[in-house]
C-alpha cells in the first residue's frame, strides 16, 4: 500500500463524512458506518483516521456548536476536502476496473 | 496534568476520562470527551454503559499509541535525529573546528594547560612504565613450542618448595624417567667474561644441556643449535651459540660470524649458531647473551668443587617434556618413584621430606618462589599508578568544574540561542582529550626516555639486569586508550554540568553569594587527603634524601684514594698446581705494581662491601663463650697480600703486617680489625693473642690490627673481620687493588694488558674503579631517593592542582559576598585572608593527617635508611614547609584574584 492511496477503513471514515454533510463528526460517522456496513468501529480508531487523513490535507475540521448531550464539550466537525473526492472516485475507479468481467463468487459491478 | 476537560460529568469513570487524557494531544481531549460522553448517553448496547466508555477509552489510547508507532516507523523521526547528530559528530571539519577552538583555550590559560599536561604526563608516564613492565614480564608469551607438554621441575625440602637442581640429581632423574618423558632439561646462568678491546665485558651466560634447545622447540635464526652430541665431555665442547640480541649489538648481525671463535673467560669457543629473536631465555629479566654446553662449566665458572658431580652444588633449572598421552600425575608417580631412590641412597642429602616438585611450564612466568612475590607487587604497583593517575583526573575535573563557573553564562547563551548540547559538549570534551592525549604523548615519551635510561644506565649493579621494555604496539594501545580515557574522565563531568540545559537559573543569575557553598564536602575530603599523602610522600623524599647525603659521608674505613680494581679468577684446571697458581699471582701483583702511578697493590679473596662474596671463619677463643646455641665463633674473613692494607686504605694500627715469612708451610697468623680485639679482649692491645679452628687442629696467632672498615654494608655496625695471609690460604678468585696517582679507569686497561702478557688467557672477570665500587653500593639508597622524590614531587603538584581548583570554586561562589563586604568597606587584605583561611583550614587538617601517617611511615623506612633518625626534623619541617608555601600560593592567587574584583562588577555577578 502506497502512502498515497487510501486505506479501505480510511474510505470508509471519507464516505460516511461526505453523506453526513454538515453534521460530520466522530459520533455520527461511527454510527454511519456501522448502519451501511455492520461494523461498529471504535471512536479510537475513527479519532486516530480522522487525524492522520487531517495530516495528509484531506479533511479539515472545525469546532461545532456545543450540544447539551456532550456535557459542555463542543464536537469537531469534518469536512471532506476536493482532493480526496479524487482519490476516492480514483480508488473507486480502480476497483471497478479490477472487478469487471470477474466472476467470482457471482458477483458482478454493476 | 492538562487542565481542559479533566473532571467529566456525571456518571463517566473517573479512570476513563483520565486515560482520555494521558492519551490525546491537550486541544483534541475536550472534543473526544465530548464525543465518548454523547456515546455513553446514548448508548443502547449489550454491555453496559459503563463498560463500554472503559473498552472506548482503553480502544483510544491504544490505537494513539500504535498510530505514534507506525508514524515513527515511517518518518524515523528519532533515528534520523540521531543520525544526523551522529554525521555532525563525526564530520572531520567540525571535529577539527572544535580541536582548533580547543587548542585556543588551551594556548589562553597556558598555566592550566602547562599543569594539566604535566600532571596527567606524570600520571600516564606512571601507568605506561609499570604496564611496559608488565608487558615485558608477565605479558609475554612462552618462546617454546606446545608448551602444554612442558613442566618445570624443582627439588623440594623443608622450607624450600623450589629449589633448583644439583647435576647429579638431574642427571638421575633424567634417566629414571624416561617413561613419562621423551627429554629432561637443564640449563644454568652464569657471568662470563669477553674481551673488548684491551678491557673486559660481563655477559650472561646460559649453560644448557645438549637437548635443551631441541626439547623446548628453539629454533636457530642462523646456523645451528647444540644437540647432545655437544654435550658429552667435560671440558670437551669449545663451542657457543650466541642470542639474537648479542649477535646484534656486537657482531651487527653478521651471519659470517657462523664458524668464527669469540674468547670466553679468556678462551675461544666457536660460534655454531645464533638463537631465533623471540628466544629471550628462561629468565626474562636476565636475558643471556651467549650460551654454552654444560660440559664447559669447569671452564666458565671456576670453583672449587666439580659441580658436574657434587650434589650439593644446587644451580640448574630443569624442564621436562611429557611422552604424548602421559598427564600430570604419571608424572608425579615417577618423580616420587625416583626420590624415594634418592632417598634411600643419598640419606644424609636427601632427608625424608625432600622430593621433587613440578609446575606446568605455562604457569610459571619467572620463577615459582619469585612469581608469588612479583605478581602481587605489579598488580599493586599497577594500582597505585591507576591510582595516581585518577587522582589526577579527578584533580582536573574539580579545577574544570572551578573554571566551568566562568564559562556557565556563556554557555547558558549559546544554549538559550539553540546550539545543540551535544555539540557543545562534544566541544568541552574536544578539550579535555586533546588534553588527554598530549599528556600522554609527553608521557609516554617521559616513561619510554625513563625506562631507556634505566635500562642503558650504566647502573651500578652487582648483576647486570636485562629485559625489553622498549613500547611495543600492546604499550602503545595502552597509553592511547588510558589517555582518552582519562581526558574523557576529567572532562565529562564538567562538560555535562557546565551544559545543564537548565538554563533560566543561570541566566537569571540565581546563584546567591552567601552560605557555605553546596557539594565542597566531597572537595575537601580530597584536598585534605591529597594534602596528607602528599606530605607523607615529601617527608619520605625528604628522609631519602637526608639518607643519601649522610650515607655519601659515611666513611666506609677504605678506598678514600683512587684505585682500580680487577677481578681475576685462577683456577686450578688452568696452572698445574696450586704453588703454581700462587706464583703467577705473584707476578701479576709485581709486573702490576710496576706500572706508572701505582703506589700499592694488593689482592684480596673477598672484597669488602661485596654482598653477592662471603667467606667466614668459625673459631673458638679460650674463655670467650661462642654465642647461645653455637658451637663456634664465626667472623667475616678475608685472604689478602701483604700490599693490599695500603692498596686499598686501611692502616695497620699495632703489630706487623704480613711479610715472605708467612709462607704456606709456617705458623698460621691472622690481622684482625680493631672491633675484633674490642670484642674478644676489651682493652687489650689484641697483638699474639690465638685463637683455634673449630676442631682444634690448628691455633691461628694474632700478628697485627688494623682499622675498621665496612665489610657487608654500608648501614653496619662496626663489625669484627679477620684477615689471613693470602699464601696460607689459597682461593681462586682474586680482587687486585691497585692504588694510584693517575687516573684509575686508565690503569684498569693497563692492568688487563700486564695480565693478559703474563697469560694470555688470563680469566679478568670484572674490572672497576674503587669509585664505582662504593657507588654500587650507594645505588640502592640513590635510585629510592630518585623514586620517592619524583613521587613526592608528583603527589606536590597533584595535591596543588586539587588545593587550587577547590579554592578558587569556593572563591568564585564568594564573588558576591566579597563585593558587598568591600563596598561596605573591607579593604583588600582582609578580604583576601578571609578566603585564604577557608582554603588553609584544608591544608592544616590535611597537614595534621598526614604528618602522623608519614610518623607511622618512617617507622618503616628505617630500615632503608643510613645514618638519618627516622623522625629527622629537617625532613620533616622542610617537607612540611614546603607544603604549605606551595598550599599557601594556591589559595593566595585566586583569593587575590576575587579581592581584585570591582566590587560594583561582583554584586552583579554570579
Amino acid at each position: 500500500v502506497s502512502r498515497d492511496s487510501l486505506g479501505e477503513f480510511e474510505q470508509l471514515v471519507l464516505l460516511s463524512a461526505l453523506r453526513l454533510g454538515d453534521s460530520a463528526y466522530a459520533v455520527t460517522i461511527i454510527e454511519e458506518i456501522q448502519s451501511h456496513s455492520g461494523r461498529k468501529p471504535t471512536h479510537g480508531a475513527v479519532y486516530v483516521a480522522l487525524r492522520r487523513l487531517e495530516q495528509k490535507g484531506l479533511v479539515q475540521t472545525h469546532i461545532g456548536e456545543v450540544s447539551p448531550d456532550r456535557g459542555g464539550r463542543p464536537p469537531r466537525l469534518v469536512e471532506v476536502k476536493r482532493e480526496a473526492v479524487r482519490r476516492l472516485q480514483e480508488s473507486r475507479a480502480a476497483l471497478v476496473s479490477l472487478w469487471s468481467g470477474l466472476d467470482v463468487m457471482g458477483g458482478d459491478v454493476g | 496534568m492538562r487542565s481542559t476537560g479533566s473532571r467529566p460529568d456525571g456518571g463517566v469513570p473517573r479512570l476513563a476520562a483520565w486515560l482520555i487524557e494521558r492519551s490525546v494531544e491537550a486541544d483534541s481531549a475536550s472534543e473526544i470527551q465530548g464525543d465518548l460522553e454523547e456515546g455513553y448517553r446514548n448508548y443502547r448496547g449489550p454491555w453496559g454503559r459503563l463498560p463500554w466508555f472503559t473498552g472506548q477509552a482503553l480502544a483510544l489510547w491504544t490505537w494513539v499509541r500504535i498510530d505514534r508507532l507506525r508514524g515513527r516507523e515511517r518518518m524515523l523521526p528519532n533515528r534520523e535525529v540521531w543520525m544526523t547528530g551522529l554525521r555532525e559528530m563525526t564530520r572531520v571539519g567540525a571535529l577539527l573546528a572544535d580541536f582548533k577552538y580547543a587548542l585556543r583555550r588551551m594556548l589562553r590559560a597556558p598555566g592550566f594547560t602547562a599543569v594539566a599536561i604535566a600532571s596527567l604526563a606524570l600520571g600516564i608516564g606512571a601507568n605506561t612504565a609499570v604496564f611496559s613492565f608488565v608487558n615485558a614480564v608477565l605479558l609475554v608469551d612462552k618462546p617454546f613450542t606446545d608448551t602444554e607438554e612442558l613442566v618445570e621441575l624443582y627439588t623440594t625440602a623443608e622450607g624450600m618448595p623450589y629449589g633448583v637442581f644439583s647435576y647429579a640429581d638431574f642427571r638421575d632423574l633424567r634417566d629414571g624417567s624416561t617413561d613419562v618423558f621423551t627429554g629432561v632439561s637443564a640449563a644454568r646462568f652464569a657471568f662470563v667474561q669477553t674481551d673488548i678491546d684491551a678491557g673486559v665485558e660481563m655477559l650472561s651466560a646460559q649453560l644448557v644441556s645438549g637437548n635443551y634447545f631441541e626439547l623446548s622447540g628453539i629454533r636457530a635464526h642462523v646456523g645451528r643449535l647444540f644437540t647432545d652430541e655437544d654435550d658429552v665431555d667435560p671440558g670437551g665442547h669449545w663451542v657457543t651459540v650466541l642470542s639474537y640480541g648479542y649477535w646484534e649489538r656486537a657482531f651487527a648481525s653478521d651471519p659470517g660470524v657462523i664458524g668464527t671463535e669469540v674468547r670466553l673467560n679468556g678462551r675461544l669457543y666457536e660460534v655454531l649458531g645464533v638463537t631465533e629473536p623471540k628466544y629471550q631465555g628462561d629468565l626474562r629479566i636476565l636475558v643471556p647473551e651467549v650460551y654454552a654446553p654444560i660440559m664447559m662449566l669447569g671452564e666458565l665458572n671456576p670453583t672449587p668443587t666439580d659441580e658436574l658431580e657434587s650434589r650439593t652444588s644446587h644451580s640448574f633449572f630443569v624442564r621436562g617434556r611429557m611422552r604424548t598421552g602421559v598427564g600430570l600425575p604419571q608424572v608425579e608417580t615417577a618423580l616420587e618413584r625416583i626420590s624415594e631412590d634418592l632417598r634411600g641412597d643419598y640419606p644424609s642429602l636427601w632427608s625424608q621430606d625432600s622430593s621433587f616438585h613440578m609446575i606446568p611450564t605455562d604457569e610459571v612466568i619467572l620463577f615459582p618462589a619469585i612469581d608469588k612475590v612479583l605478581v602481587p607487587a605489579l598488580t599493586v604497583l599497577m594500582g597505585v599508578v591507576g591510582l595516581v593517575l585518577l587522582i589526577a583526573c579527578a584533580n582536573l575535573a574539580s579545577f574544570l568544574l572551578a573554571r566551568a563557573t566562568d564559562r556557565r553564562k556563556e554557555i547558558a547563551i549559546r544554549l538559550a540561542l539553540g546550539a545543540k548540547r551535544s555539540a557543545l559538549v562534544r566541544q568541552l570534551l574536544a578539550e579535555t582529550t586533546l588534553l588527554g592525549v598530549l599528556g600522554g604523548g609527553t608521557g609516554i615519551v617521559l616513561a619510554s626516555a625513563g625506562l631507556k635510561g634505566l635500562v642503558n644506565a650504566d647502573l651500578p649493579l652487582p648483576i647486570p639486569i636485562t629485559l625489553d621494555l622498549a613500547p611495543d604496539a600492546t604499550v602503545l594501545l595502552f597509553t592511547l586508550g588510558v589517555s582518552i580515557v582519562a581526558g574523557m574522565l576529567f572532562g565529562l563531568a564538567p562538560a555535562i554540568q557546565a551544559t545543564n540545559p537548565d538554563v533560566a537559573p543561570t541566566l537569571k543569575d540565581e546563584g546567591t553569594g552567601g552560605g557555605r557553598p553546596r557539594k565542597l564536602t566531597l572537595r575537601n575530603a580530597l584536598v585534605v587527603g591529597q594534602v596528607a599523602a602528599s606530605l607523607v610522600l615529601l617527608v619520605g623524599a625528604g628522609l631519602f634524601l637526608r639518607s643519601l647525603r649522610a650515607s655519601q659521608s659515611i666513611d666506609p674505613g677504605f678506598g678514600e684514594d683512587p684505585a682500580a680494581i680487577m677481578n681475576v679468577i685462577v683456577p686450578l684446571t688452568r696452572y698445574e698446581s696450586q704453588g703454581e697458581a700462587v706464583l703467577f699471582t705473584e707476578s701479576l701483583l709485581e709486573s702490576i705494581g710496576r706500572l706508572p702511578g701505582v703506589t700499592a697493590v694488593g689482592s684480596i679473596s673477598r672484597m669488602q662491601l661485596d654482598p653477592l662474596n662471603t667467606q667466614s671463619h668459625t673459631f673458638n677463643i679460650d674463655g670467650v663463650e661462642p654465642p647461645p646455641g653455637r658451637t663456634a665463633h664465626r667472623v667475616d674473613r678475608a685472604g689478602v697480600t701483604p700490599g693490599l692494607f695500603e692498596a686499598i686504605g686501611m692502616d695497620l694500627l699495632r703489630g706487623r703486617n704480613f711479610s715472605e715469612i708467612d709462607a704456606a708451610g709456617s705458623a698460621p697468623v691472622a690481622i684482625v680489625n680493631e672491633t675484633f680485639v674490642n670484642r674478644f679482649w676489651p682493652g687489650e692491645d689484641g697483638v699474639g693473642k690465638l685463637f683455634r679452628t673449630e676442631s682444634a687442629e690448628s691455633e691461628t696467632q694474632i700478628v697485627g690490627v688494623v682499622t675498621d672498615s665496612n665489610v657487608r654494608s654500608l648501614s653496619e655496625s662496626p663489625t669484627p673481620q679477620i684477615f689471613v695471609p693470602a699464601s696460607q690460604n689459597f682461593s681462586t678468585f682474586l680482587n687486585i687493588v691497585a692504588k694510584t696517582t693517575g687516573d684509575p679507569t686508565q690503569l684498569l686497561r693497563s692492568m688487563f694488558e700486564a695480565g693478559r702478557t703474563l697469560d694470555p688467557q688470563l680469566i679478568v672477570f670484572e674490572m672497576k674503579t674503587m669509585e664505582r665500587l662504593l657507588d654500587m653500593r650507594l645505588l640502592p639508597a640513590r635510585l629510592s631517593a630518585i623514586i620517592s622524590i619524583a613521587f613526592g614531587i608528583l603527589a606536590a603538584t597533584l595535591a596543588c592542582l586539587g588545593l587550587y581548583g577547590v579554592v578558587s570554586f569556593a572563591v568564585a561562589s564568594k564573588t558576591r559576598e566579597v563585593g558587598i563586604r568591600m563596598s561596605l568597606g573591607a579593604d583588600r587584605s582582609s578580604v583576601v585572608s578571609l578566603l585564604l583561611k577557608q582554603g588553609l583550614g584544608m591544608v592544616v587538617v590535611g597537614g595534621i593527617v598526614g604528618l602522623v601517617l608519614a610518623a607511622l611511615a618512617s617507622r618503616v623506612l628505617s630500615q632503608f635508611l643510613f645514618g638519618v633518625d627516622p623522625l629527622d626534623p629537617v625532613a620533616f619541617l622542610s617537607a612540611t614547609g614546603l607544603l604549605a608555601l606551595v598550599a599557601l600560593l594556591s589559595a593566595w592567587i585566586p583569593a587575590r584574584r576575587a579581592s581584585k574584583v570591582n566590587p560594583v562588577r561582583a554584586l552583579h555577578s554570579d
